[in-house]
């Protein structure tokens, strides 16, 4: 029982009194029962009935920073039929420099920069749409911010998240990130043609995948020598 | 996780709620914290303390409880609580589940008055 005030709340994982305790008057219990995130899930949710509503398809691809996600993009640009059909966001905290590379190779892009933030949100999404994202697109794709936890969080409206993995990450990321892992309606193993030289285990890491996720497909990808990226692009539909 | 932004995002939720439900003080928030929502305890309890100055929530006691993970198993039917290691219908260990709680960050409810 808490001393100050007689609170029953000593068996809570934290009981805090964050001021010298004062006499509060008459209280009344009002029922919230919200996610902290329902504001960004309600903007989610208005951004994919935009997407419905204009025939456009928007994948969400999330990773550790450095998985190889912009190189994936570059390649993916080259090799479409037709890039005015493709729309790119790209998230990052600061610079334009994922923007720039992909600009190179034709692309139509953004650079969304969320500065302080480690996960683009509904929000940020929500302000591009019927502006720099056209109902012209087709196909929107997602580079979100690198980083495996807060993304996965953060539903942006879109079809499906996508998740990377690259050889030189650990084997039991999947395990170790359950939560986007899971919830990815695709997986894409990337860099495997530094396989050769690592001591990384392929059947490791999809049974790792398999523990969390039985049923999305795996894509093993090389965007540098080409492997797979059929695959891939017969994913788009381009 | 960004605790302090989750800690500011609550903030202004319990402030709008505060000239919609007519309160300006609250005593006490209860939260539930998701196993499988990413948020570390400690952090929000730290960060909820710098985010809570200067408002309605100044003087409001923070009440954490957790929320375990349940599925909902596509073999079997049943919904259990596994541990986050297992990650598998405790019934019978299909890895066919579907989340159907402890994701989230919620309010549950708040204790408030009115001081004149």
């Amino acid at each position: 029982m808490c001393r100050d005030c007689g609170c029953q709340t000593a068996n809570k994982i934290a009981h805090q009194h964050l001021l010298r305790f004062q006499p509060h008057g008459p209280t009344r219990t009002l029922t919230v029962e919200e996610r902290v995130l329902a504001k960004n899930d309600a903007i989610a949710r208005q951004n994919r009935e935009w997407f419905g509503r204009h025939d456009l398809r928007v994948l969400n691809l999330i990773s550790s920073p450095g998985s190889g996600k912009t190189l994936l993009l570059e390649k993916t640009v080259e090799r479409l039929q037709d890039r005015t059909r493709l729309t790119i966001l790209t998230g990052d905290q600061e610079r334009d420099y994922d923007a720039q590379r992909l600009q190179a190779r034709g692309a139509k892009v953004k650079q969304l920069n969320t500065l302080s933030a480690c996960h683009l949100d509904a929000a940020m999404i929500e302000k591009e749409l019927g502006g720099f994202v056209s109902p012209a697109s087709g196909l929107l794709i997602i580079e979100n911010i690198g980083n495996l936890v807060c993304p996965a969080a953060f539903d942006l409206g879109e079809h499906c998240k996508i998740a990377l993995l690259s050889t030189t990450e650990g084997e039991d990321k999947p395990t170790k990130y359950p939560l986007l892992f899971h919830e990815a309606a695709l997986i894409l193993i990337t860099k495997t043609d530094l396989m050769p030289h690592l001591d990384w285990s392929l059947e490791k890491c999809e049974a790792h995948i398999r523990k969390v996720n039985p049923k999305a497909p795996i894509l093993k990808i090389s965007a540098k020598t080409g492997a797979g990226m059929d695959s891939w692009l017969d994913y788009l539909g381009k | 996780m960004h605790e302090l932004s989750l800690a500011q995002s609550i903030v202004r939720t319990v402030e709008e709620l505060s000239t919609t439900r007519n309160f300006n003080r609250v005593t006490k928030i209860r939260l539930s914290v998701g196993a499988f929502s990413g948020v570390a305890t400690e952090s929000l309890n730290f960060c909820f303390s710098e985010a809570a100055r200067g408002t309605v929530l100044a003087e409001a006691e923070l009440v954490l409880e957790e929320t375990p993970l349940t599925v909902r198993c596509a073999d079997c039917g049943k919904e259990s609580m596994p541990a986050l290691e297992e990650f598998c219908c405790k019934e019978c260990a299909s890895t066919q589940i579907r989340i159907v709680d402890g994701k989230d960050l919620k309010i549950i409810d708040l204790e408030v008055s009115h001081v004149p």
